[in-house]
C-alpha cells in the first residue's frame, strides 16, 4: 500500500468550450478567416492564464455548427497541446443553434457524471439569426442546456459577428444582464472581444461563488477600426 | 463488544493561499467518556467571503458542542437522528448566526471591507463569514452524521466497505455548495444516524471538498479511502493513524490548491 491515503490525485479540469458559427453567412467579408486568426490569436492568452493557475488544468473543446454540429476538436486537449487548424464556413450552412445548444448539453451531462472540476466555460460566436430547419429551436437547445446543472453552472459568454448577429439570442444563451455582450464590428474587434472573453470566462470559472454576485465582468474599451461587418453588404 | 470511540483531525492549508496566507477551514474535536465528536468546515475561499476563517471556526465548535449535547441525551440511533434534525439544525443556524451578529459588533466591517459585501441587509452581514460544515458523533450504541453544504461523510464497516449515510442534496451539483451564510441555511442540513452495533461501523470520517476534489477518481475514491483506513486502523492502531493524518493531507493541498481537512471517528475496539 502506498504513502498515500487513497487514490491519484491530479488538477481540477476546467473544459473549456468554444461553439462556432460556420454558417453560409461566416464566408461573407472574411469573417470565417478572422474567425480562425481570432482562436488562433487567444491561445497564448489561454497558455498564460493556464499557467498561472497550476491547480486547473485547461481542457480546450471546439464544435461548429451551420446545418449541422460538427466537433473540431472533440476529445478534450490540454492547452498547452493544443493547435488550431482551422475550419472553414459551410457554403449555403445554416445557423442550426438549437442543436449546437443541445450537443451542449449532453456535454454537460457527461460531466456530470464525472463529477470533478471547474464549472466549464462556453464561448459562443455567431454572425446570424437561430435556424431551426434540421434541428430543435434555440429556445429548446437552451433549454435542454440549462436544465444540465453543468450547463447552468457555465461561465457562458457570446460574442456577435456583424450588424445581423441575433444579440437576443446571444443575451438569451449568457443569462446575466450584467455580462457584457459584445459584437464585432470588424476583425480587429474580433480577436480583441475573443481574447477578452476567453480570459474572463477562464477566471470566472475557476472562482466560483455563492450565487452570481462575485463575479463581475469589464468589457473590454472596443479598437477602433472600420465597421466592415455593419456597413457593407459584401 | 462495545465501541470505544477516538476522534482525530488534521487540517493543511491549500497551496493557493501561497506560504502566508490563512487557512480558511477549522476541524474540532471532542471526547467526554464513550461519546466522541468531530466537525470539519470549510471557509468559502472566494473575497465576498472575507472572514470565512472565521466563520469555519464558529462552525466546527458549535456543531461539535451541539452533537455531544444531543449524544448526550440520545437513548438510540433513531432518538439521536430525531435530535439532530429538530434540535441541532436549528441551533446550529441560529448559533452560528448569532456568533456572526456578535463578530461584526465587536470587530466592524471597515472601509476596504465594505467594498467587498455582497448582497443586502442580514445576507450581507452573514455573507463573509460562509462556510459549510461536516460533524460526527459517536456513542456506544449509535452514530450521526450532520452535513451543510459540500464535503464527504462516509462510514465504513469491519469487513471494509463503506457508504455514504446522508441522502444526496440535489443543491450540491459537484459546482455549487449551500452555506451557512444563507438566511434559509436550515432547510439544507442533512442528518442520519445509525446504529454502530447492528452494522459493524469501523469508523467514520468527515471531509472538506479540498481533499475529494483533486481525486482522479471522482466518483468512487472515498470507497477506496474507507477500505484503506480500515485496514490501517486494524493493521498499524490508531495512533499510528493520527501521526500519519496530517500528511496524507499535504497532497491534495498542494495539487488540488484547496484547504484540506479531514476528520476521523475511530473504533478503537476494532483495532484490539
Amino acid at each position: 500500500m502506498s504513502d498515500r491515503l487513497g487514490g491519484a490525485v491530479g488538477r481540477k479540469p476546467l473544459h473549456f468550450f468554444f461553439v462556432l458559427d460556420v454558417s453560409g453567412s461566416m464566408q461573407r467579408a472574411g469573417r470565417i478567416q478572422a474567425l480562425n486568426n481570432a482562436i488562433r490569436e487567444v491561445v497564448p492568452h489561454l497558455r498564460d492564464d493556464a499557467r498561472a493557475n497550476p491547480h486547473a488544468q485547461m481542457l480546450i473543446r471546439i464544435l461548429a455548427f451551420a446545418t449541422e454540429t460538427r466537433w473540431i476538436v472533440e476529445q478534450p486537449i490540454e492547452i498547452e497541446k493544443f493547435r488550431w487548424r482551422g475550419v472553414d464556413a459551410v457554403p449555403q450552412g445554416f445557423t442550426e443553434l438549437g442543436l449546437a445548444l443541445r450537443e451542449l448539453a449532453r456535454c454537460m451531462r457527461e460531466l456530470a457524471e464525472q463529477a470533478r472540476g471547474y464549472p466549464p466555460a462556453i464561448i459562443l460566436v455567431s454572425d446570424g439569426r437561430p435556424t431551426h430547419t434540421a434541428g430543435p429551436h434555440y429556445s429548446t437547445g437552451l433549454r435542454e442546456l440549462m436544465a444540465e446543472p453543468w450547463g447552468r453552472a457555465a461561465v457562458r459568454l457570446a460574442l456577435g459577428v456583424g450588424k445581423d448577429a441575433d444579440m437576443n439570442s446571444l443575451r438569451r444563451f449568457i443569462g446575466r444582464e450584467d455580462v457584457p455582450l459584445l459584437r464585432a464590428d470588424n476583425p480587429q474587434q474580433l480577436v480583441e472581444f475573443i481574447v477578452w472573453a476567453s480570459k474572463a470566462a477562464s477566471r470566472g470559472a475557476s472562482m466560483p461563488v455563492i450565487g452570481n454576485s462575485g463575479i463581475s465582468y469589464t468589457a473590454p474599451d472596443a479598437p477602433t477600426g472600420d465597421p466592415i461587418w455593419s456597413t457593407t453588404q459584401p | 463488544m462495545k465501541p470505544s470511540w477516538l476522534a482525530l483531525a488534521a487540517t493543511c492549508r491549500g497551496s493557493l493561499h501561497g506560504p502566508s496566507g490563512i487557512n480558511q477551514d477549522a476541524c474540532a474535536t471532542c471526547v467526554e467518556g464513550e461519546i466522541a465528536a468531530v466537525a470539519v468546515a470549510d471557509g468559502h475561499g472566494h473575497r465576498a467571503h472575507f472572514r470565512s476563517e472565521i466563520g469555519s471556526r464558529f462552525a466546527a465548535d458549535l456543531t461539535v458542542d451541539l452533537a455531544m449535547e444531543a449524544a448526550r441525551a440520545a437513548s438510540d440511533a433513531s432518538h439521536l437522528r430525531s435530535l439532530l434534525d429538530e434540535q441541532l439544525a436549528p441551533s446550529l443556524v441560529s448559533g452560528w448566526q448569532q456568533r456572526v451578529r456578535e463578530h461584526v459588533r465587536l470587530h466592524p466591517f471597515s472601509a476596504d471591507d465594505r467594498v467587498a459585501l455582497t448582497g443586502s441587509g442580514e445576507e450581507a452581514v452573514l455573507r463573509p463569514y460562509g462556510s459549510t460544515v461536516i460533524a460526527l458523533v459517536a456513542t456506544s450504541s449509535c452514530l450521526g452524521v450532520v452535513q451543510l453544504g459540500d464535503g464527504d461523510a462516509v462510514v465504513a464497516f469491519a469487513a471494509g466497505e463503506a457508504s455514504r449515510p446522508l441522502p444526496e442534496d440535489p443543491q450540491l451539483d459537484g459546482i455549487h455548495t449551500t452555506s451557512l451564510c444563507q438566511l434559509d441555511a436550515q432547510q439544507y442540513v442533512r442528518a442520519t444516524a445509525l446504529d454502530v452495533r447492528a452494522s459493524e461501523v469501523a469508523l467514520a470520517f468527515a471531509a472538506t471538498d479540498g481533499f475529494g476534489a483533486p481525486q482522479v477518481d471522482g466518483t468512487g475514491w472515498w470507497r477506496q479511502v474507507g477500505a484503506e483506513l480500515v485496514t490501517h486502523l486494524r493493521i498499524h492502531g490508531a495512533a499510528w493513524m493520527a501521526a500519519k493524518l496530517p500528511e496524507w493531507l499535504i497532497e491534495p493541498a498542494e495539487t488540488g490548491g484547496d484547504d484540506t481537512t479531514f476528520a476521523l471517528l475511530l473504533n478503537q475496539t476494532l483495532a484490539e
